[in-house]
């Protein structure tokens, strides 16, 4: 996943909280924790190698601080050598099966809220998130602990929550300052018409201007995020029956059966006309490289982060964990940042102008944990249960979850909930919303539907930016993907899309 | 010395009475029944019963029954099931096979494994054949120092030459990129072209020597009757004519063993496409080995993934047997 930095700005005074909050211990253990022997077993997030790896250091003088606070308390904490959820939710699946999944998996929003992890898998929260969390003074609930803007993401179509998130990122667009200065370019855009005339003076500059990485899903679902959330923004009242910030499995499900989210309806098929219109100016070595992708991989998908560094791109999608990277690389100064431009009329005759930061931003892969159910896992008791969610809420504590967010990192996270310390990263202000952030439309590359869905998409999105498919073969293909994932995800959840019609 | 005690006449007859039945019965059976059968009709049943021979072959049958035959035999009743891995499987006939031949994946699939499938075994022959005729015809002792250097790669495993031909196929920063841009020559994106991905992929092992099929040629070649090899030479055939006319039809049974495995292998090994490509972009590189691995292990669909399975089964097999039948040997 990301790469770590330096930065400990805050370790002193998080540290002390720790220990704060390791005094508050006595009274916030469950009974059952004191009488019996434990062990938690507990999966770390993915690409931080061991516990004792330094990325982890904040996790484990937390977990030190929780098992002397809770004698009989052990955790065991998994390396998570998967790079994606689909690869590591297999492996749970398995486990599951027969009874012997670890205690706290790692997961991810759109495994969870869709519904795609088999029904059973995994612990409804909510009751827990109800209840104050006992290691913050005078707290009723723990869910008002998150911002507003997590809730939706954590919360699947039955009401349940199955999955708590700790940390967000932000996206934007990275560009080499050397290679706009060689194209003339003084000021970054602000609109997608300014964008495209900016690509145009980088191609005519003899730069690549820009590096679509579709060998991963990061920069096709942003896009398609982006593009159909600002397209679609005059339409979204018409599907999103959760009414939430955020649309959920059910009401993309609700577009896409009531024609909105269809090929058929001009708004959204000018999201994949303007993708096809930006092709002469994306590499055509996209498919080797994934924006989310570790900038030590040697084999492909690579991180396109190099060429930027190497001067080989102009602009570059990418996120906010990448700040701390490329600046780690000596590469500071020397790129800018700007989010992603809004698209306007100039564009598209469809669009609204809607401004788009902090739109594609949400929850990412970091500090996002389940709580598996005595199926999938024999040793989950109730009273284990307990102990486990304790556990949890003690990592849940805002000054413990800024404090090894900071140092797993480097502060390219943001904490998702707002009473946590955020550390100081230069840059990153830039990519932040700061105002009202319009209703959310969430793709089907993304794995919302379904992970099938996802990886097809994929591929249609590829063959249309290497010219292997025409728009209309496209668009009939993509029309597919979208009727039979809405199917495929209906029948799964048990959801009658008639009565929403 | 100068004097040996002559061995006793009944020791050898003894020892070559219990040693006899075994070794006709080996050398008469391909498949473990039959050698019990032939061995059952020489010895009699009181030997089968021998524990020794129960005990030394019970582990190995217990041990491929449960790691080789029972996932097959799963795997091939699963087909017909609809399951994610964890809930009850669902029985749904034959529904899966026809979803997967009516996906729009299907005939791209089809497509690049005929490619793949015919490039494998066009190159694996050519290239070992090749070696084990210039091997064999070197000088002995330079033969056998040729054989070990171009067999030695064998033990490399098959990840590091992935990691390697990565590294060369690279776009920008990849050392064949790298070369032909200090030529002055064009730089192809070699694992993001949709026509040059496959291509790429048929690259990894080049020059496709280091493998079982140069030692079983060059094994052939030199198990060819001296005989023949001496009336061709007295009748003055050149040394490219008797590869056609006198090695490559005695070697037959090579081929046919060479092609099958090739086959085989390429069918199988979409290891190399899952970590460079994909199956990207779009379907330039997709084949059924990586649909299957796809469904089953990144989409939960292990029915669906299992029928991918048993349909890849029956094409091996079949293939097998048109080898077998077409490049029998023919002799007069």
């Amino acid at each position: 996943m990301k790469t770590k930095h330096t930065g400990y700005g805050t370790t002193a005074a998080a540290l002390a909280a720790v220990l704060a909050g390791a005094a508050m211990t006595a009274s916030t253990m469950p009974a059952s924790a004191s009488t019996h022997s434990i062990l938690i077993k507990a999966v770390l997030p993915p690409g931080t190698g061991a516990i004792t790896a330094k990325d982890n250091a904040g996790l484990l003088s937390l977990t030190n601080a929780y098992v002397r606070a809770h004698p009989g308390v052990t955790v065991q904490w998994l390396p998570n050598s998967s790079d994606n959820i689909t690869t590591s939710n297999a492996q749970l699946e398995t486990e599951a099966a027969g009874g012997d999944a670890p205690d706290l998996v790692w997961e991810q929003y759109g495994a969870v809220t869709s519904g795609e992890l088999p029904t059973g898998l995994l612990q409804n929260l909510k009751p827990y998130l109800e209840k104050p969390n006992p290691y913050v003074k005078g707290n009723k609930s723990w869910l008002s602990l998150f911002s507003k803007s997590t809730l939706p993401y954590m919360t699947s179509t039955n009401g349940n929550i199955y999955v708590v998130l700790g940390s967000n990122v932000e996206t934007g667009m990275f560009y080499s300052k050397a290679a706009f200065a060689k194209a003339g370019i003084h000021a970054t855009p602000t609109t997608w018409a300014a964008l495209m005339a900016d690509l145009a003076k980088l191609k005519s500059a003899g730069i690549t201007p820009f590096l679509f990485a579709d060998g991963g899903g990061c920069d096709p679902s942003w896009y398609e995020r982006l593009a159909t959330s600002s397209f679609l923004a005059g339409q979204v009242n018409s599907f999103m029956v959760d009414r939430a910030q955020v649309a959920t499995p059910l009401d993309l499900a609700v577009g896409i059966e009531k024609g909105v989210i269809s090929m058929a309806n001009p708004r959204y098929a000018a999201v994949w006309k303007l993708l096809g219109d930006m092709r002469p100016y994306f590499s055509n070595a996209g498919t080797s490289y994934d924006a989310c992708a570790n900038p030590s991989a040697v084999s492909p998908p690579l991180s396109p982060e190099p060429l930027l560094i190497q001067g080989k791109v102009g602009i570059e999608w990418g996120g906010s964990w990448w700040i701390p990277q490329l600046d780690s690389a000596g590469f500071s100064g020397k790129y800018g940042v700007f989010p992603e431009p809004v698209i306007t009329k100039a564009t598209s005759p469809y669009a609204t102008a809607t401004v788009t930061t902090g739109l594609i931003g949400g929850p990412n892969g970091n500090g996002q944990w389940s709580v598996t159910s005595q199926k999938a896992d024999h040793t989950m008791t109730p009273a284990k249960t307990k102990v486990v969610i304790n556990f949890l809420e003690w990592l849940f504590t805002p000054p413990h979850l800024g404090y090894w967010l900071e140092i797993n990192q480097g502060g390219g996270d943001i904490p998702t909930e707002p009473a946590a310390p955020t550390a100081t990263v230069p840059g990153l202000k830039a990519l932040l919303p700061s105002g009202k952030v319009p209703t959310v439309v969430l793709p089907v590359t993304g794995g919302l539907l379904t992970s099938a869905s996802s990886t097809q998409g994929l591929r249609l999105i590829q063959e249309l930016l290497a010219g292997t498919l025409t728009y209309s073969g496209f668009s009939s293909q993509w029309q597919s993907v979208l009727t039979t994932a809405t199917q495929t995800w209906a029948t799964a959840n048990h959801v009658n899309l008639n009565k929403y019609k | 010395m100068g004097y040996s005690q002559p061995r006793q006449p009944e020791q050898v007859q003894v020892a070559g009475t219990r040693a006899r039945p075994y070794r006709r019965a080996l050398a008469s059976s391909k498949t473990l029944p039959d050698f019990l059968s032939v061995l059952r009709r020489t010895r009699g049943k009181s030997s089968l019963a021998s524990p020794a021979l129960i005990t030394l072959l019970l582990p190995s049958i217990l041990l491929i029954g449960v790691f080789s035959y029972y996932p097959a035999v799963r795997s091939l009743i699963g087909g017909f099931y609809q399951w994610n891995g964890f809930s009850p499987p669902t029985y749904v006939g034959l529904a899966q096979f026809n979803t997967y031949f009516h996906s729009p994946t299907f005939a791209p699939e089809a497509r690049n494994l005929a490619i793949l499938v015919g490039g494998t075994i066009l190159i694996t022959v050519i290239a070992q054949f090749s070696a084990a005729e210039v091997v064999y015809h070197m000088p002995r002792r330079l033969g056998n120092v040729a054989k070990y250097v171009l067999i030695a790669p064998i033990v490399l495993p098959p990840i590091v030459v992935i990691e390697v031909w990565a590294y060369l196929l690279l776009p920008d920063t990849g050392l064949i990129d790298r070369l032909a841009g200090a030529l002055g020559l064009p730089q192809p994106t070699w694992l993001s072209s949709p026509h040059l991905a496959l291509l790429s992929i048929l690259l990894i092992g080049f020059p496709w020597i280091s493998n079982l099929g140069f030692l079983i040629f060059l094994g052939g070649l030199q198990n060819l009757s001296r005989e023949i090899l001496e009336a061709s030479r007295v009748d003055g055939t050149g040394a490219l004519r008797r590869v056609f006319v006198i090695d490559a039809p005695l070697l037959f049974p090579q081929f046919r063993i060479v092609v099958i495995l090739s086959g085989i292998y390429a069918v199988q090994n979409f290891i190399p496409i899952l970590l460079l490509t994909n199956g990207g972009p779009g379907t330039a590189t997709f084949v059924p080995g990586l649909d299957m691995y796809q469904s089953a292990f990144q989409n939960n669909q292990y029915g669906y993934g299992m029928a991918i399975g048993t349909l890849l089964f029956l094409l091996m097999l079949a293939f097998t047997v048109v080898v077998m039948r077409a490049l029998r040997p023919r002799t007069a």
